[in-house]
């Protein structure tokens, strides 16, 4: 079986990218889970129609925060547009659909869930929340 | 004699497709024994048929085998057999308390009084009821030990109070509460009392006439039969009072347009096709349980998490939620700095299957002030390596989060 922490998450676990509380920032989203507790603040800073500076804090399991971190990475600087896609194919690879094509080899990081589907949820947690915002942005 | 662990998992299908698998899981559900599986796939195959109607000879049969089970239950938990009603299961079974004695009797300032580690399913009905009726839902702490405050208990306790409602066996603590002494002070008052047997019937020996309680509930799921049947105890003195609060077919003795009236108790609970094949394997599964002696079955399920309690505590950097005196086969924990769901999914991927969660009790863990815990617990086919491993594997956990 496929671990469900390799090294890489177990990297965005320990050292979350821009994991700080921006509480002067005005955009932010907060996605929660209900069912665990775990819960993470979004903050965006836009320019344009595009995620300039993003930002998260909160708490939760280490894949639901590694995955927000890696989140965090890789949609910084990308338009809406762009974002939007992106989002897609996360959710989509995870849930094995895309017949293994990833926006970025760090997505590969979550492939053990292609099999073990417990932990879904957790991954895809601030990615839908990103997703919906952006999907109400539309033109 | 002692306990063979091992060839009462022999009993169990799914350990020899599943090897390798350290089953935590119990205070979930069960697995089945082969016996239960058998019986349920035999009634499928060969003694299907409605009850209570056909005047044929497959549905005088499979009458006679749904009324038997009720001979079961009482054979099982010191009772007698029109005492029990047959229900999906343990929510459903409060659910019937609630709405068929309980709301007729509840008015404005009176009160229900309830444990603080109650189950969800056995406090929001009676905290539903409260709201309805203008009436307080009372809850006796418990303390960092796990176990009830009897003090507490006392001066809650009062004339106002309309049921005592509490569970036996904790499911996220193991603690077993001391239900005879709550009951005969809940008595005094004259005082009914609701214990919600979910984790001890099939664990412990259960003597309901011993414990004098005036309702009891359990689902058959947890103590190795099929899922979606259970049982409700009603005491003699209750029937009565016990009304029909779930209508149809197969519980009325005469119906006009204007009017119905109902069978006495359990048939006049037990409206529409109730879940025959669930109540025949209910009756397997108490046949499977009446082959063990729950004494001895009980001392190995204690003896296994008191090991379990005892590793965890010397491995050091593990917080066990409750030390309660009385326990049985269950305990929580978290690890620190490892969230309870990656604890489970490490677990898991040893082919160890725990729980991470609330367990449906999330007052509880607000008051322990966590969101959520691991919990293992165990069964009869558990064994001393099933610690071991967990063990084992935790403390590869902790290296790897090092
Ligand atoms: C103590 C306790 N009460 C009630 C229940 C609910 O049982 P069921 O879901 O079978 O109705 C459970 C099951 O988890 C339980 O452990």
């Amino acid at each position: 079986m496929k671990s469900l922490y390799g090294d890489l998450i177990k990297q965005h676990q320990k050292n979350p990218y821009h994991f700080l509380k921006k509480e002067d920032v005005e955009l932010s989203l907060r996605a929660n889970n209900p069912i665990c507790g775990d819960r993470y603040d979004l903050y965006i800073e836009n320019e344009e129609n595009v995620l300039s500076t993003l930002h998260f804090h909160g708490f939760g399991c280490a894949l639901s925060k590694a995955s927000a971190s890696i989140m965090v990475e890789t949609l910084e600087g990308k338009s809406y547009e762009e974002a939007k896609e992106i989002c897609q194919n996360f959710l989509d690879y995870i849930h094995d659909k895309t017949n293994g094509e990833v926006y970025t080899e760090a997505f590969k990081a979550f492939e053990a869930l292609h099999t073990q589907t417990a932990r879904i949820d957790c991954v895809a947690l601030t990615w839908k929340e990103m997703l919906s915002f952006l999907q109400t942005q539309s033109s | 004699m002692s306990f063979d662990a091992l060839s009462v998992k022999a009993q169990f299908p799914i350990f020899h497709r599943y090897p390798d698998l350290v089953y935590l899981d119990s205070a979930a559900t069960s697995q089945k024994p082969a016996s239960v599986i058998k019986v349920l796939s035999d009634f499928y195959s060969f003694e299907n048929a409605n009850i209570h109607r056909g005047v044929y000879d497959l549905s005088a049969k499979a009458t006679d085998k749904y009324e038997e089970v009720r001979e079961k239950l009482a054979a099982a938990f010191n009772a007698n057999a029109n005492d029990f009603a047959y229900c999906s299961g343990t929510t459903e079974g409060i659910n019937l308390v609630v709405n068929g004695y309980l709301l007729p009797h509840l008015e404005k300032g009176d009160e229900v009084l309830i444990t603080a580690m109650e189950h969800h399913a056995n406090l929001i009905p009676w905290q539903q009821a409260c709201e309805k009726k203008g009436a307080k839902l009372s809850i006796i702490p418990v303390k960092p030990s796990g176990e009830i405050d009897m003090e507490a208990f006392e001066n809650k306790l009062s004339k106002k109070t309309k049921m005592l409602a509490m569970v036996h066996i904790s499911n996220t603590l193991g603690t077993i509460n001391p239900v005879k002494i709550l009951t005969q002070k809940a008595h005094d008052l004259g005082v009914p009392v609701l214990l919600d047997a979910a984790q001890s019937a099939g664990h412990l020996p259960l003597d309901l006439q011993d414990l004098q309680v005036d309702f009891a509930v359990f689902s058959a799921h947890k103590l190795f039969g099929p899922t979606g049947i259970g049982a409700l105890y009603c005491s003699e003195n209750f029937k009565d009072q016990l009304k029909a609060s779930k209508f149809g077919g197969g519980s009325i003795k005469e119906v006009s347009f204007e009017k119905t009236s109902w069978m006495a108790f359990p048939h006049g609970l037990e409206a529409g096709t109730p879940h025959i094949a669930g109540v025949v394997g209910m009756g397997a599964a108490l046949d499977f349980i009446a082959t063990l002696d729950l004494e001895e079955s009980f001392a190995h399920e204690h003896a296994l998490v008191t090991q379990l309690r005892q590793e965890l505590d010397a491995l050091g950097g593990i917080k066990i939620f409750g030390n309660p005196s009385e326990y049985a086969g269950i305990v929580s924990f978290e690890v620190d700095g490892v969230h309870p769901h990656d604890v489970a999914s490490f677990l898991s991927e040893a082919d160890i299957a725990v729980r991470a969660g609330h367990h449906c009790t999330q007052p509880l863990l607000e008051r322990m002030q966590v969101p959520a815990t691991t919990r293992a617990s165990f069964s009869i086919y558990n064994t001393e390596k099933d610690v071991e491993r967990l063990v084992a594997t935790l403390k590869d956990l902790k290296e790897f989060w090092e």
